[in-house]
């Protein structure tokens, strides 16, 4: 039988000898079941015996061994060759820690972020909990709560992953705040007054995450990241502890049902000189266009609803709006951990379709189609963020681009549309359907997309700078693109305040945009 | 070279050394000066790998008891345990179940929110505590995070100890190398606990992870302690095919059956009653003969009758270990395993309080032999070892650091391991540390396996005394000092060939069948000569043999049938 081979691009790098790493490649020959690490294994004992790597368990238990396979943090040992057909293998330590040698980083930091927040269950009595006499009882239904947040490894997988972590080597990062919700949600704990003022803060706490979920994606044991961080901000706001600017969105989106403190009257003031059905005044549609909070009433997001209008009434879609009785989808309200306001927000617009009969709605926002999606439960209606809806069209010969754009973009990948719900293909399928368009990747695209710092409610969170857009920015300048595009109003208003703040030479533009300027 | 003091050192971050540490650290309110000192990160421990539970007498009134734990485990043993040691062992245990639930550990539990216990082998009444299938896991997560109290500790992760430093048999500390940077330093402490668990990553087909390398029972025996029983290591029947990766024996815990090539349930060929839950060592035989019988190269382990409601409840891992690593799903595929290397009931002789000959010395976990284990462990009795050896160990050694005074270390001793790892590390062009390690667990699965006979371990111990000598002119390539990890490769090996010459020389010399350990040239327990302990010393020639009598208190040696 032939033997078959693959090529492992390796990073090498040993601080008393080089410079800088470099790739090194080796062949190795596969065999059926093996795994990246039996394949470092191979390179060590017959190719290459100074590669340095780590491992232990080789059954993903240890954690030892995570590394960027291919681009994304996994477990080298629980990873089988075979699933991976991208014909080269290449392989790099782990990013956001310092690097020691090869395929070896620094976990100093991470392990010595643990004492200060306290990741062990406390009790009043110390002296009974050293000294058991009888068990404490634990429900079924908690214990199997906690499981979805227990079952770390430390492998580094969720800390490498974290965009935060380039910025801000404070943040506590998914895995100490995990630890401390699971120990918070114990029944068994009664140290949540210890615990709570540590962690309630937007330098290295709960409030610095955006709610991106690359840690979660990329958790090879899939704990539930997202989840304790947002079920902490909860915690939070239920007694009261939360900074002005949070407590203002949410009174604004109480009182007003948006959270950028306009009128509830002034939602429609966008489409002045636009006409569009407005299905609350008796007319009819067979779309829902739900335009959301920050297309309606944000200056600078207000051009994405108005491009998304043009081009529907272009390729004359049948679509209409809720006028002024649409409400906040609540997506960024459920991230400050306001799971009430949330609910009431849910209810009000499942009675609002429910009341026009909507049966398929579009969202400008990766956000509200977020929300509605997997957060209203099980709805009785379509929904589609717009870039899904254009690439349908232009399958379908409905929206046909003539005009040439000659420009050398790139596409920021806004995480509620990407890593949360996996609409990578749609945004480029558009881009890449206009005449003339050069696109390129940034560095970090798709599952290991860099998030903008606008979600998770940090829209309305005082952080420092710089925010995470800057980095964006700089990385869209590096490869030289002339345009950045996004389909968000979130991540287009964070990267516009990059470009601004670090004075850069690129145009920001929504694909809606694009796609208008290309009809 | 820097010398750091403490006044305890806990070598290893097992379940042993962790609950070692906090056992000292509860004792002194957290006074006493401890470090923890571990050659992967703490958290990375072999620990972490156990699956399916920790035995315990926790349901007096449902029946359960002392003695019968007690009973089974000298039954288990093939009634080579010392039974003080195992009296001691099962009284100790329920209260450290108890703490890590009061620690906050995730157990598994019954419907009314108590404790859940499953089946395990070997084990008269469902004893074994468990959280999933994860139970190593979760026990390490737990003694970690209590760990993060105590500003007492200083934790070294991955230091490698290369040598314990005794002076006139009393422990003064250790020298290790920092892999971070490779500086050599020396730890002097005032007491010592030795926790850096088995060693049998010296066969090829092993459940172990590549770090159990038996460090801690060679640095011992160099320095002139006794190994005891390591000629007994336990095979678990059933590892995965290809990988060697564990099939927890919780799998059978909780009604799994062994098939064979022919679809039949053969262990009721074999041990009628206990079928499928009979001690490790009897159907680890009974798959090996399956296999020989059929050539198949491996039996079947069927879960596909508990549904998998049951599966993804109680063995989440089991059911990712086949998926992840052979492409089976366990729901209604036949899981293909053998009999693979995965525990030493030997270890560094101590007695019954885990106290080693050498004074402020203790040892606890699998590197100990204190001995509860006898000539085959019981499932799950293993982690439950290593919480009561650590939490004695821990308090022992606190108790004494407090009453010694303060000394300086033997220079001589730095100096010479200081020459011993300079020499190793510079010599040039000799032969290739992994092709020796490659024959040495060729041979070790091919002569030293399941079934073992003169010739075959003549062979082998004729093979491995060259290999010893291969040893002394092997070189490595990687010549630099931060995180070496072709220089650990290297002491490792030189570990593991002293080891399997202990293994091998054994089992020759042990003209006898007793639970692990079977002779297909003498089948037979012997009680008239061989029930006795075996101490290995360290000589230049190679491991000198003593033997020492089993401590009887109330149970005579019987027939074991299951
Ligand atoms: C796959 C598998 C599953 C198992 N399941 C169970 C089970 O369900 N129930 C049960 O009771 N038993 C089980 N066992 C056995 C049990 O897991 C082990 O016996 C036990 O975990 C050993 O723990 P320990 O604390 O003694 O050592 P380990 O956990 O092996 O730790 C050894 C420590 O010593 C350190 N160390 C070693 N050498 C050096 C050195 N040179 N310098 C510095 N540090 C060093 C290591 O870094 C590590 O921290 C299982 C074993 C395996 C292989
Ligand atoms: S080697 Fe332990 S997780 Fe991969």
């Amino acid at each position: 039988m032939n033997k078959r081979y693959l090529i492992f691009k390796i990073q090498r790098y040993s601080p008393e000898s080089d410079k800088n790493p470099y790739f090194k490649e080796y062949k190795v020959p596969i065999v059926k079941g093996m795994t990246i690490l039996d394949a470092l294994f191979y390179v060590k004992e017959n190719l290459d015996s100074t590669l340095s790597y780590r491992s232990s368990c080789r059954m993903g238990l240890c954690g030892s061994c995570a590394m960027l396979i291919n681009g994304i943090p996994k477990l080298a040992c629980e990873t089988q060759i075979s699933d991976i057909d991208d014909g080269v293998i290449e392989l790099k330590p782990l990013p956001n820690f310092p690097l020691i040698k090869d395929l070896i980083v620094d976990f100093t930091q991470f392990f010595n972020k643990h004492k200060r927040v306290k990741t062990y269950l406390i009790r009043r009595d110390f002296d009974e909990q050293i000294h058991p006499k009888v068990e404490y009882l634990q429900e079924k239904n908690q214990l199997k709560r906690l499981l979805l947040y227990a079952m770390c490894i430390k492998c580094g997988a969720c800390y490498a992953s974290c965009p935060l972590m380039i910025k801000n080597e404070r943040f506590l990062g998914p895995e100490v705040l995990t630890k401390v919700y699971r120990y918070i949600s114990d029944s068994r704990d009664e140290g949540i007054d210890e615990r709570l003022p540590i962690i309630d803060s937007s330098i290295d706490g709960c409030w610095n995450c955006t709610t991106c979920s690359t840690c979660k994606l990329n958790c090879p044991k899939e704990v539930n990241t997202l989840d304790s961080i947002i079920e902490t901000r909860s915690l939070i706001v239920e007694r009261g502890m939360i900074q002005d600017t949070i407590r203002e969105a949410l009174e604004s989106t109480y009182l007003n049902g948006n959270p950028w403190g306009g009128s509830k009257w002034d939602r429609t003031a966008w489409m002045k000189g636009l006409e569009i059905k407005n299905l609350t005044l008796g007319e009819k549609a067979d779309l829902l266009y739900f335009v959301g909070c920050t297309p309606a009433y944000e200056n600078r997001a207000q051009r994405i609803a108005k491009a998304l209008t043009r081009i529907l009434q272009n390729t004359n879609v049948d679509f209409g709006i809720l006028g002024d009785e649409e409400v906040c989808c609540g997506n960024e309200i459920y991230n400050l951990g306001e799971k009430g306001l949330f609910e009431m927000l849910k209810e009000k617009n499942l009675e609002l379709f429910n009341k026009y009969n909507i049966t398929r709605l579009i969202t400008s926002s990766p956000h509200c189609f977020n929300a509605f999606k997997n957060r209203y439960g099980k709805i009785s209606f379509e929904v589609q963020h717009y870039t899904q809806y254009i690439a349908e069209l232009i399958d379908k010969d409905k929206l046909k681009f003539s005009k040439k754009i000659e420009k050398k973009v790139t596409y920021h990948d806004p995480c509620y549309l990407g890593k949360i719900n996996g609409i990578y293909d749609a945004p480029r399928k558009i881009i890449e359907n206009i005449p003339g368009i050069k696109f390129e990747e940034m560095p970090r695209s798709k599952r290991m997309s860099l998030c903008c710092e606008g979600g998770g409610g940090l829209m309305w969170v005082k952080v420092a700078a710089p925010r995470l857009g800057e980095f964006r920015v700089k990385e869209a300048l590096e490869i030289g693109a002339e345009s950045i595009l996004t389909a968000c109003p979130f991540c287009f208003i964070m990267l516009d305040d990059a470009i601004k703040m670090i004075n850069a030479n690129i145009e920001l533009i929504d694909v809606s945009e694009l796609v208008l300027s290309a009809i | 070279m820097e010398i750091l003091s403490h006044d305890i050192v806990i070598i290893g971050s097992g379940i042993a050394g962790l609950r070692a540490a906090l056992e000292a650290s509860f004792n002194t309110n957290g006074k006493l000066d401890i470090a923890l000192i571990s050659k992967t990160h703490v958290m990375r421990s072999h620990s972490v790998c156990a699956e399916g539970g920790t035995a315990a007498v926790l349901r007096i009134e449902e029946g359960d008891s002392f003695e019968l734990h007690a009973w089974d485990t000298i039954k288990g043993s093939d009634f080579l345990a010392d039974q003080d040691s195992v009296e001691l062992f099962v009284k100790l245990m329920p209260k450290e179940i108890l703490l890590l639930d009061h620690l906050g550990i995730l157990w598994s539990r019954r419907e009314d929110g108590k404790i859940s216990q499953r089946p395990f082998g070997g084990h008269s009444f469902p004893r074994a505590c468990y959280a999933q299938d994860r139970t190593g896991l979760y026990e390490m997560q737990t003694l970690y995070d209590t760990l993060q109290r105590f500003d007492n500790v200083t934790i070294y992760h991955e230091c490698y100890v290369t040598s314990l430093i005794i002076d006139n048999n009393v422990f003064k500390g250790l020298t290790a190398i920092e892999l971070k940077s490779g500086n050599l330093f020396a730890i002097k402490a005032k007491a010592g606990v030795l926790a850096t668990g088995g060693g049998a990553r010296c066969y090829n087909f092993t459940t172990f992870s590549h770090t159990t390398t038996g460090d801690g029972q060679v640095m011992a025996y160099k320095a002139g302690l006794p190994i005891k029983d390591f000629e007994f290591i336990q095979f678990h029947p059933t590892a995965l095919v290809p990988s060697g990766i564990l099939i927890s024996e919780a799998a059978r815990g909780e009604g799994g059956y062994l098939i064979n090539e022919r679809g039949e349930r053969f262990m009721k060929k074999y041990a009628p009653e206990y079928m499928e839950l009979a001690p490790r060592d009897i159907v680890a035989r009974a798959v090996m003969k399956e296999i020989e019988e059929s050539k198949s190269g491996c039996v079947y382990l069927d879960l596909r009758h508990l549904g998998e409601d049951k599966i993804r409840e109680k063995l989440p891992s089991i059911y990712e270990i086949c998926k992840k690593f052979a492409g089976i799903n366990i729901v209604n595929e036949l899981i293909p395993v053998k009999p693979a290397a995965h525990y030493n009931m030997g270890g560094v002789h101590t007695d019954s309080n885990y106290a080693t000959p050498v004074n402020g010395l203790w040892a606890a976990g699998e590197v100990a032999c204190s001995s509860i284990h006898g000539a085959n462990r019981l499932g799950t009795n293993s982690t439950a070892e290593c919480l009561v050896s650590g939490k004695i160990a821990g308090a022992k050694a606190a108790e004494y650091a407090n009453s010694i005074n303060e000394f300086e270390l033997p220079k001589e001793a730095i100096k010479k391991e200081e020459d011993r790892i300079y020499k190793l590390i510079s010599k040039e062009q000799g032969d290739s540390i992994y092709d020796i390690r490659k024959k040495l667990r060729e041979i070790m699965d091919k002569y030293v396996y399941i079934f073992r006979i003169e010739n075959g371990l003549k062979i082998a111990i004729r093979i491995i005394k060259d290999l010893k000598s291969r040893y002394e002119n092997a070189s490595i390539d990687d010549k630099t000092k931060i995180y070496n990890t072709d220089f650990i490769s290297m002491l490792e090996l030189g570990n593991m060939l002293e080891l399997s010459e202990i293994i091998a020389m054994g089992a020759l010399l042990r003209t006898e069948s007793r639970g692990a350990h079977y002779r297909l040239d003498y089948p037979e327990r012997d009680d008239v000569n061989w029930l006795k302990h075996t101490l290995a010393y360290w000589t230049v020639d190679g491991p000198k043999f003593e033997y020492i009598p089993v401590r009887i208190t109330k149970w005579k040696p019987t027939i074991r049938k299951y």
